[in-house]
């Protein structure tokens, strides 16, 4: 009986192996032949796409920067600017669409910057369609995909046009510190979240952004975008400014960073210069807006001296 | 077992504790020159983070005691019987409605009800028609329990648009990251509360160990004992939960340790594993914040050392240190 048993089970292990082995090569199989015809698909021409779908709330503003909101058919939940793109139709959260709803609005090209699932790109190309991933991490890469995204939706003079806009601001924004020696600009800690606590090294976009308007990020030397910190490393770094960045609205952030074990002593705290009232829109996202951020982030880092006239900064829109 | 006899262990324990405090004042990113120690803000944040440890090690630790004395069983600590995930889904259903900022205690108070409701669940399940609550069964209905429980959590993670949440995977590793006293309020009076409960009825928790009947035959109201302490170390755990969030393994390691070295004996086992607690988590915090510029999160640190423990403890768990 034990020998039967034996037997039985060894048919029924062989099946264990054999029959997922044969599905396994059935669906590869299947895969490439249909790889081939989809390829086919995607070799059509490069003419100026008409459908878009945005994968991330910068590149929805930078298409309505060169006037091409109408042409968005997808975005994502949180493409909340300008205001017309909220009626967007939602296909998921930044960088992880849902494929289906993505397919279902037939766009003929998709932008994205950060996709969560790097293979994402490749099946949305064997689908047909054209995919534009950008790499945006400061702003010779901002201006970058600016001009690409021109390129792509055929309006190339007009993403030159909003280029050289930008430029001009942060030129502008320059203007404030040119005449500060290297070494006396002011050192800035950017705090994006407080438990863990977390600030941006010199990988991250916000570590351009303070350098451009005039500061030095005490963590540039962290090697990472977004490294979690020791408290005490803030205390060792004794910034004269420290630049409060959450993503989400804190209520009291400043007096809280005052009433911190030890940080009673640290320059910006007790210069009271803790800056927690620009919006994190305006820092954090690689967008058109980004240097209106930077403008007012420099106004901050340099205040006018006394008895030194005050210019209006011109185009600098009002924070919401 | 002569309870005289342990006096030297407290001394050694408490030497231990204050050496190790004495070497996480000099652990971390920065090095602070022993001549600027007294008033360096530096100094006082890491003792800030100091006694956030020791209150935490000491409450996981008594907790996994109480637990195991409950349960009559070597492996139960609040982490592996699904405790933890309680505290932790209560905790952040309680920040995901806003209750954090609304007051303090909105917090770990959910954190204790998301633990008390988890232990309850957890023992039902695992208990039989005739009374009895075998160990495979507990087991399995804690790590299930535990399971589902994070599912929740997870599910709430994932639909929460909440910036809030962000941090979450950070959180359920555990961090022992004291920016201001808040999280020592939350956890100090409950876990002060629950050590002197523990201590002081130490005696019916080795009844307790005896088996639920020989211990009603010996006078002790099982039933009523059995909820207090279910209460206290739930709250024990919820506090410590609410105030740095999940850190597995301690409630595990500590007491097997301390019953190797001591015995079985809950009037010298509850104190001593308080200490011996505080001990190891402020050393594993040392750890954690002196190896890398980064931090590393603390339960990573002591799941480390307690996995491997635990696979040690199953092995032998017939052996008789254990009564």
């Amino acid at each position: 009986m034990n020998q039967a048993h034996d037997e039985r089970a060894k048919r029924a292990r062989s099946w264990i192996v054999a029959a997922p082995t044969v599905g396994a090569l059935v669906v590869l199989f299947a895969g490439l032949c249909a790889r081939g015809t989809m390829r086919s698909f995607a070799e059509r021409g490069t003419k100026p796409a008409q459908r878009i779908v945005s994968l991330a709330p910068s590149v929805t503003e930078m298409l309505f920067g060169l006037g091409l909101g109408d042409r968005i058919v997808g975005a994502t939940d949180h493409c909340d600017f300008p205001p017309e793109a909220k009626k967007i139709p939602r296909v998921g959260g930044l960088g992880r669409p849902n494929v289906e709803r993505l397919l279902s609005l037939a766009p003929d090209i998709v932008i994205a910057t950060d996709l969560e699932r790097k293979d994402l790109a490749e099946a949305l190309r064997l689908d047909g369609l054209r995919v534009l991933e950008l790499k945006i991490g400061n702003f010779a890469e901002l201006f970058d995909a600016e001009r690409k995204i021109g390129d792509a939706v055929g309006e190339p003079e007009q993403a030159a046009r909003q280029v050289r806009e930008m430029q001009a601001q942060l030129d502008r924004a320059a203007k404030l510190y040119a005449g500060v020696p290297r070494d006396r600009l002011p050192r800035v800690f950017i705090e994006v979240w407080s438990d863990p606590l977390i600030t941006a090294g010199g990988r991250s976009f916000l570590d351009d952004v303070i350098a451009r308007a005039g500061g030095v990020n005490v963590a540039h030397d962290l090697e990472r975008d977004y490294p979690t910190i020791n408290p005490e490393k803030v205390v060792e770094w004794n910034p004269d400014v420290i630049l409060l960045c959450y993503m989400t609205e804190a209520k009291d952030a400043a007096a809280q960073v005052a009433g911190r074990i030890g940080w009673g002593g640290i320059k910006a705290v007790r210069e009271r210069r803790v800056i927690a009232d620009i919006s994190p829109d305006a820092l954090l996202r690689p967008g058109p807006r980004l240097v209106a951020g930077v403008e007012r982030l420099a106004e901050r880092l340099h205040p006018p001296q006394a008895g030194e006239a005050v210019p209006p900064a011109p185009g600098n829109a009002p924070e919401k | 077992m002569n309870v005289r006899r342990g006096w030297g262990i407290f001394v050694i324990l408490f030497a231990l504790l204050l050496g190790a405090c004495a070497l996480s004042l000099l652990a971390g990113p920065t090095w602070v020159p022993l001549s600027e120690m007294p008033e360096s803000s530096i100094v006082r944040m890491r003792i800030a983070r100091i006694l956030l440890a020791i209150i935490a090690g000491a409450g996981l630790s008594v907790s996994g005691v109480i637990f195991q004395a409950l349960l009559r069983n070597p492996l139960a600590e609040p982490y592996v019987l699904g405790v933890s995930s309680g505290a932790g889904l209560g905790a952040a259903v309680a920040i995901v409605l806003g209750l954090s900022s609304a007051g303090v205690w909105g917090v770990p108070l959910l954190a204790f009800a998301g633990a008390l409701g988890a232990i309850l669940l957890v023992y039902t399940l695992a208990r039989t028609s005739s009374g009895a609550v075998p160990v495979p069964t507990l087991l399995l209905s804690g790590v299930i329990v535990g399971a589902v429980l994070g599912s929740f959590l997870m599910f709430i993670v994932s639909i929460s648009e909440s910036e809030k949440l962000h941090n979450v995977m950070w959180w359920l590793l555990g961090s022992l990251q004291a920016l201001d006293w808040r999280p020592l309020e939350i956890s100090a009076p409950p876990v002060a509360a629950g050590l002197l409960t523990a201590i002081l009825l130490s005696r019916d928790l080795n009844l307790m160990t005896l088996g639920e009947e020989p211990a009603a035959h010996l006078g002790l109201n099982v039933e009523q004992t059995k909820k207090l302490f279910f209460l206290v170390a739930s709250l024990m755990t919820g506090a410590t939960v609410a105030a740095c969030g999940l850190i597995g393994f301690v409630g595990l390691i500590v007491p097997h340790i301390v019953r190797l070295i001591i015995g079985p004996d809950h009037r010298r086992l509850v104190p001593t594993s308080a200490l011996a607690g505080a001990t190891f988590l402020v050393l594993a915090d040392s750890f954690a914040r002196s190896v890398l510029p980064v931090e590393i999160p603390i339960g990573v640190v002591t799941a480390f050392l307690g996995g491997p423990f635990f696979l040690f403890i199953l092995r032998r768990r017939t052996s008789p240190y254990w009564r």
